[in-house]
């Protein structure tokens, strides 16, 4: 892939000061990059920084409790952490958008859909308001909710929740983004209605060469959409490569282990699932060396004492662990 | 398919809402949330049902635990009607017949220690004789679920989501029940917790032979732990089979939409499977199209399908579809 790299992260730490005054870093030390047009998924289970990680490069993380340390952003060539916060404004509902997980709760609900929509574009002065109904009409035929005419002077709350999110989709169109972060965008939505979303955010980024960020927690969506990935736990990328390699030969032993206790359509006999023991990690008491070590079915003695780094045994898939995999 | 050795039988429940007066015309509208269906279960086996919003599951299981009230149909536990007990009488079976909830931190009561939050059934239906007979019972179920006696003096809020889930599990087992309804035991969970409630519950049913009733929108899941598996769709079975059967050969377009549909993490397997993708979405159950309720987003449909409900046919002893395909 000779794709120019449209943002690139490097040793993001971001940090949340608690009520007690001690500190939790929610994204410790990430780096990672994207290329244009390609879709990346950050995967992870709750706490495990994911949605800390996307906020960030939106610089929108509230400040206090939160606040990012340390790190750079670079999207097109520039440094977004270093930016103004009104140079950061200009970049961001514009070139970069970000779509929420709550269709619900993420629209304004005395406005209307067609208002909404053209908002950023109006705001980021791409159009003039004259201009504006006719641009929602047409985003809204191009995330195929009929009757685009009618519906531009809809409000939210008369949409269900698949075209709520239709509706998001739309508005983070609407300046012709160069990168989209969506957070768990179906979540919420029920599978029939989920698979129709995804496909059509795939769909649009596609035709516009956008890159996309897909943030989930759900392993069938990266395998379904995804060209590379990278595993988050406890704040830290431990596993990332092509999603095929990935999936094909986990490396880190949390990867495999989430692997193994799913349950999978494809498998017609009825195995044991084998669980990950133990907790999700508390991000306020992580253990010594590598966060995982507690559940790690293959931990060595370095693993309780020395953090792992993310290094590339390979020319594509790079993990963060001391320990090898030995698959019995 | 039901028959005199199922421990639950469902024979044609309906189940009615009805919404406030509009205040103009003064008219109720009404819901059927669940439309005549039919189905039975046997002992320590696992029935699930799945399907999507409003689709009629979680009616069905709270009408069988008479939490809310049928409109028709006929429900027998154990060969007891139980639609027409009152409360009283009702009382008594209740124990038999226990449910695990979604929402593992809603379903606790916080102020509670977990040790009362578990042994509350036993006070409820006066089961222990003295302090040290309700002590005992409590230590001994804890430690089926996987909990140890010394977390029994905390409470709900220092617990971890899975940990909460064993907590509402053992309230549930603690009477020995013969049924438990599971109502999206584990979509609240992370996915590395999921798989040990799964073998929670798994392990629970060989040790106790308890039959679950297996609610869920996880596909997966479903497949993984049911023995039957019903489909769902605006209040009403559209297929129903054992499992292999579902899920080796769905015969209903809905049913095969919805597998379809569900991502398989292998990103192999997903280049080069063929996805059915639906149209539209699920209509409103206050006003659900006529004839198979199906038909506005079937790519099979036929003008049969908008003018008459299908029937239910038997493809194997097993294995029945509502669909004017296979009638």
């Amino acid at each position: 892939m000779k794709s120019e790299l449209i943002l690139d992260v490097q040793g993001l730490t971001t940090v949340f000061r608690m009520e007690d005054g001690s500190e939790i870093k929610a994204v410790d030390d990430v780096s990672f990059n994207v290329k244009s047009g390609e879709t990346v998924a950050i995967v992870g289970e709750s706490g495990s920084g994911k949605s800390v990680t996307a906020m960030s490069i939106m610089r929108l993380i509230p400040n206090p409790p939160g606040q990012i340390v340390s790190g750079k952003i670079h999207f097109e060539g520039n440094d977004l952490l270093s930016m103004s916060e009104e140079e950061a404004r200009a970049i961001r509902g514009n070139k970069i958008s970000m779509i929420f997980q709550e269709p619900m709760t993420s629209l304004n609900p005395s406005m209307t859909v067609g208002r909404q929509i053209s908002e950023p574009a109006e705001v980021h002065s791409m159009i003039t308001s004259q201009k504006a109904s006719q641009m929602s009409q047409s985003l809204l035929d191009a995330v195929r909710i009929p009757d685009s005419a009618d519906r531009v002077s809809s409000y939210p709350h008369e949409f269900s929740g698949g075209m709520r999110q239709r509706v998001m989709i739309a508005m983070g169109m609407s300046c012709n983004p160069k990168l989209i972060i969506a957070d768990e965008p179906t979540t919420a939505l029920d599978v029939t209605v989920q698979a129709q979303v995804l496909h059509l955010l795939k769909d649009i980024t596609y035709k516009t060469n956008a890159s996309l960020i897909l943030i989930t927690h759900d392993l069938g969506v990266v395998a379904r959409y995804a060209d590379r990935v990278h595993v988050m736990y406890a704040g830290k990328i431990v596993e990332s490569g092509k999603s095929r390699d990935i999936f094909n030969s986990p490396q880190h032993p949390y990867t495999l282990a989430l692997m193994n206790s799913i349950p999978r359509l494809s498998n017609q006999k009825k195995e044991k699932l084998k669980p990950i023991r133990g907790n999700p990690p508390d991000l306020s008491k992580l253990p010594v060396g590598c966060s995982f070590n507690p559940r790690c079915d293959f931990a060595i003695k370095q693993c309780f004492h020395e953090k792992p780094t993310l290094t590339t045994n390979n020319r594509y898939q790079s993990k963060a662990c001391w320990a090898t995999i030995n698959d019995k | 398919m039901t028959n005199d050795k199922d421990l639950l039988t469902v024979r044609n429940l309906v189940v009615e809402y009805f919404s406030n007066q509009r205040p103009l015309s003064g008219e109720k509208l009404k819901v059927r949330a669940v439309n005549d269906i039919s189905f039975g279960l046997k002992r320590g086996e696992t029935l699930g049902i799945v399907g999507e919003s409003g689709c009629g599951k979680t009616s069905t299981a709270l009408a069988i635990l008479k939490m809310i009230d049928s409109t028709s149909g006929e429900i027998l536990f154990d060969q007891i009607s139980i639609s027409s007990l009152n409360k009283r009488k009702f009382r008594p079976l209740r124990q038999k017949l226990q449910m695990i909830y979604q929402d593992p931190f809603g379903a606790l009561n916080p102020r509670m220690a977990v040790r009362d939050i578990v042994g509350e059934p036993l006070k409820a239906h006066k089961k222990v004789r003295n302090r040290k007979d309700y002590d005992s019972k409590i230590d001994e179920t804890l430690e089926i679920v996987g909990l140890s006696r010394e977390m029994g003096k905390r409470y709900p809020h220092e617990f971890s989501g899975g940990q909460r889930q064993r907590i509402g599990i053992a309230r549930a087992i603690i009477l020995k029940p013969d049924l438990i309804v599971c109502d999206e035991p584990v979509s609240a969970l992370d996915v590395s917790i999921q798989a040990q409630i799964i073998n929670l519950l798994e392990q629970l049913q060989q040790d106790f032979n308890i039959a679950y009733l297996f609610i869920a929108h996880d596909l997966a899941v479903v497949q993984h732990i049911s023995h039957k598996v019903i489909v769902m769709y605006l209040g009403k079975i559209v297929e129903m089979a054992s499992r292999e059967e579902l899920y080796e050969s769905p015969k209903h377009p809905y049913t095969q939409a919805l597998l379809s549909a569900i991502p398989i993490p292998s990103p192999d397997l997903e280049a080069t499977r063929e996805i059915k993708m639906l149209e539209g979405e699920i209509p409103s159950p206050l006003n659900p199209p006529s004839g198979c309720s199906f038909h506005n987003r079937c790519p099979l449909s036929k003008p049969e399908c908008t003018k008459n409900s299908p029937k239910t046919t038997k493809i194997t002893n097993s294995h029945s579809v509502a669909c004017h395909l296979y009638s």
